[in-house]
């Protein structure tokens, strides 16, 4: 390899560009390569002149930042330079570029529209982590720290997408530097044979080797070292393998023991959070997918509230009408959309409840209020309501506020009376029924809602079918994969109607569709049930979270019901149900369920029943619906459990070893051996070196002299000789317990005494690297290397 | 000392055995002390000469003349009531003289034994390389089986039986070393070394007037000694230590310090000594510590050292120290 690097240089750009290009997935357009490719490019030709000019190696980055920083300068505000050179107004095109960058990255969701701003400031972090690459990987030669800043490039995306990335934008740049640790390694590896030679080209003005008898018999030499270099180049490789197996292997077992994080987690709550109490964020993933089983039960609380009502309202943190392949999805135009929402009825029509939150904790844009809101606020942040679903979203994570909502009850009388749903409110998505579906959706329908005929009677109808626990069974669990008659898997309403088993998500669903095939627009509510009483206020918890359709009624909006059955999910609201008196007044009175609902608690199937009390709530969507504080904090108790093994895993292996000695020794003769190794073990980690293969009683003379005991201690030890020798050398049964017991006493006031003569470092050092555990991973290591 | 049966068929009773320790204690006690009377300041020496007798096995001390080998091994032999007979080895020694011959008797008619100087308890072989090799070898012979055969007849010797020889070193004049396999019947060697300064001082003076071997009175007896010779044996050597003298000779076999390594004999005499030793300190058991308190004097007249060893002007008991410090103590690390 020549000093200029040409391999490894092109190696780092490719896998730079592999490692940022899945940014691409963040925004609407792919404009923004072509500048990136030219700078990394640029940055690769630069390292490589540089390279073959100089020595000094910093000086090579260095170039590379003032050449490749003038050439983007130039290229975004050449205009503002005077006389090739930038100026103060070059700074402020620079400036303002960042700004718009900002906000846009603020202002949209994923994935977002591409600017000048966004280009040049991606331009900018390419080349940096391009420069960080060549200088890591050729400069420096040590390709393995180059893994970090393609790390990060990585991570950029995989932080901020949507969703989680296809496999083969990881692949491709991992390859990439795994080639680049091969090819320096092998270089690396191949100049140990021919050294001579190569650090002659190198540093010397070269010998002409044809004329250079001593450079000749170099030659030689080397030549017959080759084949001792070849086996030791396979061992090496062989090595490198089987690292690379147990890689693998942890690669594929510590996923499946540790939980699958959101894909999003990493930024939650660093940068969207910042807002809040500093205490991390919930974040709420907008997608609800009905494959997926839950076993999350968190009980960290997301907020906490007080309230006038006298019953409580769940508190919706969002709806979507859009439902597609099994999912349920806040599209990114939806995201987006601005405006005014239809007014509400008149205030004779309704009644008004405040509710104040305190310690909120779910991540921007969403916050969690009950449905529909009359107004907001909290200190100020801005936000901003949906036109269309008045989902209220806010700039920044925001800890209190206050809301206003309406609880707008209408009559079953009024209801029935509705005429046909025409209202801005409502559109085409409100009635799509996935086409897989389609056919079993009407069937099934027209099947529940025979008899009814007005919209009301429809919905009570489908709501009262799935509520039947004769029929529907509540689970977290859903259950074996469904596989329809082509064996393809089975659309997830359909896996629902075959399985009858589900939790909120599917109950939800099959309502919406249910409602849906009859004409009566319906759409999917994601929010948190009202939560459980703390003193005088109510705290809302991950587990918590909640998922119900809403149903739209010409003259009354979009009404609430709960298809799902179980005790905390609650009793249908007051209109859904049939005979019962309501109106806005009575909405905030308990429902006493009657009528065409049976009671649900009583008739649930066995294990329903476990989960529905003992879990309490239609548990959380939360690996679908949310990804949540505790996710972090779970993350970081493993980090940290993780670290603090890792920390003590010297005197871990120790203490196993030990124990394992101990639980192996059969006699009474091997346990006090166990105990005497120990103690050896651990006046060497003090400092006190007995002579190997010497007697008892030198090595306890030496212990006494090296280790300066005390009159007291040196009588231990040689007590504990005189018991350890008779062990040995006399007859076993003579060794009384007695005898052993006090061996172990003297051991341990011996520890104690030599311990305490000790300086504070030596004990932490024995403490924390016992040559016992140091001892065990090394031979370990020696036995993985040597076996082949 | 409570005596596992499979070593003995004497007692199995541990008061007896402590009994048997107390005498070995004892006896070797007052030994040391009526030697020392003599031998002064070389207390070592004297104990190894004691650790010799009980063990049962024979004692070879070198040095040049003068330091005082006879007065140790004629005042071993007073401290012991028993017979005790001298040798003065010469050139024109016959075999006859150290076994014993058979006479015509004319009044009987018939041929009679006359024993010879080896029939005692106690034989001190003053200078045995002087003596021809034949003589030598008769004597030695006799020494490794307690008998004596003479005209076809087998006469026993008697019990105990203790043949303290000593040589000056072979380099002196007029000398027949001794053959590697003769030495290999002593059980030790020892050397006894110039006496310090003080000790030479205190022997000018005692010295003076009359022999301080003339007030030794005997200590015990022949019958006193034999039980403790018995007793030595029962000492018990663990596996441990077995392996250990089998390491250690084996070592000795294997090194290139060395020409020829110690005999199986050897191993034998080592463990024997080794269990005497750990008598004299009043221990039921053998622990490595005795072994390698003994083995220098036991090993190093047994081995030949290899031409490199000469040349290094280095000694066989430079040798086994060597060896002492290169063979781990079992039990090993494990």
């Amino acid at each position: 390899m020549t000093r200029r690097r040409w391999r490894i240089t092109l190696l780092g750009a490719a896998a730079t560009l592999a490692a940022i290009y899945p940014i691409s997935s963040l925004f609407n357009r792919n404009d923004w390569l072509v500048p990136v490719i030219a700078v990394i490019s640029l940055v690769a030709a630069v390292g490589l002149v540089m390279r073959g000019l100089t020595r000094v190696r910093p000086l090579i980055p260095l170039v590379q930042v003032v050449v490749v920083g003038y050439a983007i300068l130039w290229s975004y505000a050449g205009d503002t330079f005077s006389f090739l050179l930038p100026t103060g107004a070059t700074l402020e095109v620079a400036n303002s570029l960042g700004l718009q960058a900002l906000e846009t990255v603020q202002r949209y969701t994923v994935p977002a529209p591409l600017n000048d701003g966004v280009t040049f400031c991606l331009v900018i972090a390419v080349a940096l982590v391009a420069i960080c690459v060549d200088a890591m990987a050729a400069t420096w030669r040590s390709p393995a720290a180059a893994g970090l800043p393609l790390l990060t490039a990585y991570l950029i995306t995989a932080a901020n997408g949507q969703s989680a990335l296809a496999l083969r934008y990881f692949i491709v740049p991992v390859a990439l530097w795994l080639i680049m640790l091969h090819t320096t390694a092998r270089a690396q590896f191949g100049r140990w044979g021919t050294m001579a030679t190569a650090e002659a080209g190198r540093a010397h003005p070269e010998p002409d080797p044809g004329r250079d008898p001593a450079f000749r018999t170099g030659l030689d030499a080397i030549g017959l070292e080759a084949a001792h270099d070849r086996e030791a180049l396979r061992s090496f490789s062989v090595g490198a393998v089987r690292l690379g197996l147990i890689a693998l292997l942890l690669a594929v077992a510590v996923p499946a023991v540790i939980p699958h994080f959101p894909p999003r987690y990493l930024l939650e709550g660093l940068g969207r959070g910042s807002g809040g109490e500093g205490k991390g964020s919930v974040g709420f993933n907008d997608t609800v997918d009905l494959t997926r089983s839950l076993n999350n039960n968190d009980q960290t609380p997301v907020l906490t509230y007080t309230t006038t009502a006298f019953t409580r309202s769940p508190l919706r943190v969002l709806a979507t009408s859009y439902y597609s392949q099994g999912r349920w999805l806040v599209l990114g135009e939806a995201a987006n959309r601005v405006g005014q929402p239809q007014p509400l009825p008149p205030s004779s029509e309704r009644r008004d409840y405040v509710l104040d939150v305190t310690g909120n904790l779910l991540a921007a844009p969403r916050i969690a209020v009950p449905y529909p809101v009359v107004a907001v606020s909290m200190e100020g942040t801005p936000w901003s309501i949906d036109p269309i679903t008045r989902d209220v979203r806010v700039g920044k994570s925001v800890a209190n506020y206050r809301v206003t909502y309406a609880d707008v009850s209408p009559t079953t009388a009024q209801l029935r009376e509705a005429g046909q749903p025409d209202s801005p409110d409502i559109t085409q998505d409100d009635l799509t029924i996935p086409d897989r579906s389609r056919d079993l959706i009407h069937r099934w329908s027209n099947q529940v809602t025979a008899g009814a005929n007005n919209s009301l009677d429809k919905a009570i109808a489908i709501q009262d079918h799935l509520r039947d626990t004769s029929r529907y069974t509540y689970s977290l669990d859903l259950g074996p994969t469904v596989r329809d008659s082509t064996g393809r898997i089975a659309e997830p309403i359909q896996a629902f109607y075959e399985t009858r088993r589900g939790y909120c998500v599917q109950f939800a669903t099959a309502m919406i569709m249910l409602a849906r095939a009859q004409g009566i627009p319906a759409r999917m509510a994601i929010g948190f049930l009202p939560g459980s009483r703390s003193g005088d206020k109510y705290v809302v918890r991950s587990s918590d979270a909640h998922a119900w359709p809403e149903l739209y009624f010409q003259g009354s909006g979009w009404l609430r019901f709960e298809p799902t059955p179980g005790s905390r999910s609650g009793a249908p609201p007051s209109y859904t149900i049939v005979g019962a008196e309501s109106g806005p007044t009575g909405g905030g009175r308990a429902v006493t369920e009657r009528g065409s609902i049976k009671p649900p608690i009583k008739t649930v199937a066995g294990p329903a029943e476990r989960d529905v009390t003992t879990t309490p709530t239609d548990v959380s969507l939360l690996s679908r619906l949310s990804s949540v504080v505790s996710v972090r904090g779970v993350a970081t108790t493993l980090a940290v459990l993780v670290g603090l093994l890792a920390a003590f895993i010297m005197p871990i292996t120790a203490w196993v070893l030990r124990e394992r000695r101990r639980r192996a020794a059969r006699t009474r003769q091997d346990l006090l051996e166990v105990e005497w190794e120990d103690l050896t073990s651990h006046l060497r980690d003090l400092g006190i070196v007995g002579p190997a293969g010497s007697t008892l009683r030198q090595v306890r003379e030496r212990f006494i002299s090296e280790g300066h005991l005390d009159e007291t201690t040196a009588s231990a030890m040689r007590r504990v000789t005189t018991t350890l020798e008779k062990s040995r050398y006399d007859l076993p049964e003579r060794t009384s317990r007695a005898e052993a017991e006090e061996l172990q006493r003297d051991i341990r006031s011996i520890r104690r005494h030599v311990g305490a003569t000790r300086t504070w470092s030596i004990r932490v050092r024995s403490f924390v690297w016992p040559e016992a555990g140091v001892s065990f991973w090394r031979s370990l290591a020696a036995r993985v290397l040597r076996d082949r | 000392m409570s005596v596992t049966t499979m070593e003995t068929g004497l007692d199995a009773a541990g008061v007896d055995g402590t009994a048997d320790l107390d005498l070995v204690h004892e006896v070797a006690d007052r030994l040391v002390t009526a030697m020392s009377s003599v031998i002064e300041g070389k207390a070592d020496v004297v104990r190894t000469t004691v650790t010799v007798l009980f063990a049962g096995g024979h004692l070879l001390i070198e040095d040049v003349p003068g330091v005082g080998k006879t007065m140790l091994a004629k005042a071993l032999a007073r401290s012991i009531d028993a017979t005790v007979r001298r040798i003065q080895f010469t050139p024109d020694l016959l075999p006859s003289d150290v076994t014993g011959v058979s006479i015509f008797n004319q009044d009987a008619r018939r041929f009679e034994f006359r024993p010879g100087a080896i029939f005692a308890n106690v034989v001190v072989g003053d200078e045995i390389n002087r003596a021809s090799p034949k003589t030598q070898s008769a004597m030695l012979e006799s020494m490794e089986e307690h008998q004596v055969t003479v005209d076809g007849t087998t006469y026993p010797l008697q019990s105990p039986f203790i043949v303290m020889a000593t040589q000056n070193p072979i380099e002196m004049e007029g000398t027949y070393p001794l053959p590697e396999a003769q030495r290999d019947r002593f059980m030790a060697r020892i050397s006894m070394g110039y006496p310090s300064a003080r000790a030479e001082l205190d022997l000018l003076e005692s010295h003076g007037a009359r022999s301080p071997l003339e007030d030794l009175v005997p200590v015990t007896d022949a019958a006193t000694i034999n039980r403790v010779v018995q007793a030595v044996t029962h000492v018990h050597a663990s596996p441990a230590v077995r392996q250990y003298i089998v390491d250690l000779v084996t070592r000795s076999r294997t090194t290139t310090a060395l020409r020829l390594g110690a005999s199986p004999r050897a191993a034998l005499h080592l463990l024997r000594a080794s269990r005497a030793h750990a008598a004299l300190e009043g221990r039921d058991h053998v622990i490595p510590d005795d072994v390698q308190a003994l083995a220098s004097a036991v090993l190093s007249h047994r081995l030949m050292p290899s031409s490199e060893t000469q040349l290094a002007r280095r000694t066989t008991a430079e040798v086994v120290t060597d060896l002492l410090r290169q063979v781990p103590v079992p039990p090993a690390a494990r």
